[in-house]
């Protein structure tokens, strides 16, 4: 291991590297259009962009990507990085990239080096994020900032629990605060990288108290080592009224818990659970999140596919995505008004239950060490966790109108208040306890079951 | 009336990421008053044998398999066996195999290797514990013997009991490209 600017690196990662003195110069003076820039256009023109995940193996192919995504209106682009590359095996990436570069599921960007990247970056005129899933991203990370990327997805407890069965959470906290603590330095220099904090999490019927308390804590860690942009990330879950609640709480509790001169942009992923098969009715959904994100106050949508059900896009199918959650967002539907009292009750109920899981784990002077410590204590879980530093003792459930629930809270610190309003909104459909796994699964088979109320012919 | 605790160890087989099942079928054993030791996604044969040695009153283990891999994650079955190692009922259930082979033959496969029960819906699981227990007399005499020691909360037994966690560092990160449309754990970065 060697040190590249205070990141703790293998040696083979910072023996190819520019220096620190150089890669400042570059992230500064390229020219290159920047996230930041972008995060900034969309919310004064109060309208989400669009950004697609999309990464292949092959350096030529990633480039062709790219340039066959662009015309359809992205404000930002991805490089979504290979799972070999995610773990730490650059060495496994770089052999396959060799031999079969089809066979890796995203770009192995350590493994093409800083030089390639810089390649990638100048391809379109939109910034590029990495996208991952690293509870270790410290190589990756360098090689990022080296290749001019300014935005830069992840965090100690969303890209830990869902992606890993067993890193404990201390570890991974440790390597993204090495991460914001070099996004504090550039700050200082005078450039902004955008760090995207992952809400989605396990991606199942997970509770939007849950995913937003996530990314606050994580928000607060990145702080407190001098980030200054900052894009939170929340997923679509179903119910209109919940996720614009969601959405519009992102500011409100970013207000009262973080420093008024950090920028934060609030990011919508469009439904990440079980997708309809059928083409049109994949696309109606995805039209909806564009929607969502629109009435949201969103300052950016990552778009889902038509072809959702049946595994990674293709570039026409993103395309199309990228297209009709534009249109979703766009003045076609601004028409379209919600219940304000009832979008207001939601943020109201929502922002007391993120207090209550939050405000024990801020009240104190270690951070890293409290986010451990609830989590081992189960104050704070994650529904359907991968990982077994999360208990998942909780159990969530769709009420009748399709709004998340706590079904069970578990260990959760919550009010009896809380636990009681969660309690009635599912009296009605909490389902046959001896039929739990099939209630639970009709809950996460919710669109899916939408599709099928509503058969389309062939 | 048969009051005593029942433990079972449950897990998904070694290539196998997907949590959400896994959870339900822990959830559902609690509720039918189970002690279960969820060993998780991505586990190899060798840690659920070492779960076997750290609780030796369970009454049987449960593996899912989603991914078709079951048949290639199980293989070792019976060398672990025939070593002493995971000398109980091994009840299997999921997806079994990948495409169109026929059902049967991969049953045939599975149960060669030492698979006793094999599930086609986790409802069942109940039920057939029910009947292992009948039919394994040792059974019911080691969950007593388990009953009679003070038991630590479950939880830490849960996550201590192993003791082969560290060796699994990293192994249940899921390919980068697989799209979250089943019922997996369907995050994306």
């Amino acid at each position: 291991m060697a040190d590249w600017a205070d990141l703790h690196l293998a040696d083979s990662t910072v023996g190819g590297l520019p220096s620190w003195a150089e890669t400042v110069a570059h992230l500064r003076d390229s020219g290159a259009p920047t996230a930041v820039a972008a995060l900034r256009a969309a919310r004064r023109a109060g309208r989400p962009i669009v950004q697609p995940r999309c990464g292949v193996g092959a350096h030529d192919a990633m480039t062709e990507l790219l340039r066959s995504l662009a015309p359809a209106g992205p404000g930002m682009l991805t490089v979504t990085i290979d799972s070999f590359t995610r773990l730490r095996q650059f060495d496994h990436a770089a052999r396959v990239l060799r031999e079969n570069p089809a066979d890796l599921n995203g770009y192995p960007l350590v493994a093409h080096g800083w030089q390639r990247g810089r390649e990638l970056v100048a391809t379109v005129d939109v910034p590029l994020e990495i996208r991952h899933g690293s509870p270790d991203p410290r190589d990756l990370f360098a090689v990022s900032l080296a290749a001019g990327f300014t935005s830069f997805e992840g965090g100690g407890i969303g890209y830990n629990i869902p992606y890993c069965k067993n890193v404990p959470l201390a570890t991974s906290l440790e390597c993204w605060r090495q991460v914001d603590a070099v996004c504090g330095r550039l700050a200082e220099a005078g450039v902004l990288v955008d760090r995207e904090l992952f809400g989605t999490l396990t991606a199942v019927l997970v509770p939007p108290s849950i995913s937003l308390a996530a990314t606050l804590l994580e928000a607060r860690a990145a702080v407190a080592q001098g980030v200054r942009c900052l894009s939170i990330a929340y997923p679509q879950g179903g119910e209109v009224h919940q996720d614009v609640a969601a959405l519009r709480s992102i500011r409100e509790l970013a207000a009262r818990y973080l420093p008024a001169d950090v920028e934060v942009y609030p990011v919508l992923h469009e439904f990440m659970g079980v997708f309809p098969r059928d083409r049109r009715a994949a696309d109606a959904l995805v039209l909806y999140g564009g929607l969502v994100a629109r009435l949201g106050g969103a300052d950016k949508v990552i778009n889902k596919t038509n072809q959702e059900a049946y595994g990674i896009p293709d570039a026409a199918a993103n395309a199309t995505g990228i297209h009709t959650t534009l249109l979703g967002g766009s003045a076609l539907l601004d028409f379209v008004r919600l219940d304000t009292d009832r979008v207001a009750e939601e943020m109201h109920w929502l922002q007391r239950e993120v207090a209550e899981l939050v405000d024990p784990v801020l009240d104190g002077d270690d951070l890293a060490g409290a986010i451990v410590a609830a989590f081992d204590a189960g104050r704070l879980d994650v529904p359907f966790s991968a990982s077994i530093h999360a208990r998942s003792e909780v159990v969530p459930g769709r009420d009748p109108d399709g709004a998340i629930r706590y079904r069970e809270a578990g260990s959760l610190p919550f009010s009896a208040e809380v636990r009681r309003r969660n309690a009635d909104l599912l009296r009605h459909g909490a389902g046959d306890p001896g039929r739990f796994i099939e209630t639970v699964s009709a809950d996460i088979d919710y669109f899916l079951h939408h599709e099928r109320a509503f058969p389309v012919p062939a | 009336m048969d009051t005593t605790r029942h433990l079972v160890i449950l897990g998904v087989a070694g290539s196998d990421a997907h949590a959400v099942a896994n959870h339900l079928i822990a959830m559902h054993l609690r509720e039918h008053g189970y002690d279960v030791v969820n060993l998780g996604v991505c586990t190899p044969l060798t840690e659920f044998a070492d779960a076997v040695d750290a609780h030796p009153e369970a009454e049987a283990v449960i593996i899912g398999s989603l991914n078709g891999h079951a048949y290639a994650d199980l293989r070792d079955l019976p060398q672990l066996r025939a070593a002493g190692r995971l000398g109980r009922p091994v009840i299997l259930g999921g997806n079994l195999s990948v495409g169109s082979h026929k059902a049967d033959d991969v049953h045939d496969r599975l149960r060669a290797l030492g698979v006793d029960h094999i599930l086609e819906n986790p409802y069942e699981l109940p039920l057939v514990l029910d009947l292992l227990r009948a039919a394994t007399p040792g059974a019911t005499r080691r969950a007593k013997k388990r009953n009679a020691r003070t038991r630590t909360g479950t939880r830490a037994a849960h996550l201590q009991g192993t003791g082969t966690r560290a060796a699994h560092q990293g192994t249940g990160t899921r390919a980068a490209g697989q799209r979250g449309s089943r019922t997996a754990v369907g995050s994306r970065g």
